[in-house]
């Protein structure tokens, strides 16, 4: 199973990155999940409402798909990233952007690692953006996913601007 | 004599019944219920995700936001509701009259982009046009077809909460052998 990361405000100690603080090629995210097991697939295929087979039917995917077993729903392996990076960036973060290459898939018992670092950032303040790459791996280091982030760091009180 | 041996263009696969679905829209369809708390902690409980700006209005009123918010990826998947299985626009996101034997469709990315924070029990709605199918030959000799089409999330003052580019790579299924492709 995924291995479920705690987090409260106590964990951080209120220690979340500012604007000010990050440069191009800090890390912003580097961790790890355990194996993907039948019971994620289908909590994700729950929350999701998408109940094609392929992500959790072993027998379907075998004699319909031609492959080993499930595969995990990209969109579970994405969020498991962006997990990291909200968890990252804190209350005053916010994704802006995220544009994902699904290079490989996740079939069941293959554990999940993410990386990502800051690329590009802002020169103006008022205007407080970053460019992050990501990347995510399998147990045995074969990329699975490729995407590129634009996150926002405001200041408090300015996170929503309705 | 060495005589040349011509493949046809992968995008030849691309009918026009296929092709005449570019530019195919749903209008606008309303979700059939806001997002509610019980959403989040199911999404919670799939990705243990427990961000305190998803459950605790407090917290999320210090940080600027009117309350507890939506979580990003709560919001990319809401088109599920509308599009999914049994949903009520149900062709351009699983009926798409492929060629014989494309049975098999997986996610081959997105570009996604949130605008403006979600908050529970909003009213949204969703609208979806199909904006481009294109066919690419692999270095195995398959023809994969990918059918794009740009999803926008909407809230009740009509302003467009998130918009998404989506992919998807639709297949022949390939004989049982080592891992596919993603």
């Amino acid at each position: 199973m995924v291995e479920r990361i705690e987090f409260s405000p106590a964990n951080h100690q209120g220690q979340w990155p500012t604007f000010e603080e990050v440069s191009v090629g800090d890390v912003v995210v580097s961790g790890a999940y355990g194996s993907v097991d039948i019971i994620d697939v289908v909590r994700w295929a729950g929350f999701q409402e998408n109940y094609a087979q392929l992500h959790y039917d072993r027998e379907y995917v075998r004699t319909e798909a031609g492959l080993p077993t499930f595969i995990a729903s990209g969109a579970f392996r994405e969020s498991l990233m962006v997990r990291l990076l909200t968890d990252w960036m804190g209350p005053a973060g916010r994704l802006a952007k995220l544009k994902t290459r699904q290079t490989y898939s996740t079939f069941e018992g293959d554990s999940l690692r993410f990386t990502g670092r800051v690329v590009e950032k802002s020169q103006n303040g008022s205007d407080p953006w970053l460019v992050c790459e990501m990347e995510g791996f399998n147990g045995e280091d074969r990329q699975i996913l490729q995407s590129t982030c634009t996150i926002r760091l405001e200041a408090a009180a300015q996170a929503d601007p309705s | 004599m060495n005589r040349e041996i011509k493949m046809s263009d992968p995008e030849d696969i691309i009918g026009p019944e296929l092709k005449a679905w570019i530019g195919r829209s749903i209008g606008r369809i309303p979700i059939p219920e806001p997002i509610s708390g019980s959403e989040v902690r199911r999404y919670m409980r799939a990705t243990g995700d427990n961000n305190p700006l998803w459950f605790d209005d407090d917290f999320a009123r210090a940080a600027g936001y009117r309350g507890r918010v939506v979580p990003p990826m709560v919001v990319h998947e809401v088109f599920r509701r509308v599009g999914g299985e049994g949903g009520e626009w149900a062709d351009p996101w699983i009926s798409l009259p492929l060629p014989e034997g494309y049975t098999d469709a997986r996610n081959a990315g997105s570009e996604s982009e949130w605008l403006r924070p979600v908050y529970l029990n909003e009213p949204l709605g969703v609208e979806c046009q199909i904006t481009g199918i294109k066919a690419r030959q692999g270095k195995s000799g398959a023809v994969t077809i990918f059918a794009e089409r740009e999803e926008r999330l909407v809230n009740g003052e009509g302003e467009t909460v998130f918009r998404r580019l989506q992919t998807m790579a639709h297949l022949k299924p390939q004989p049982a052998a080592a891992k596919g492709a993603a």
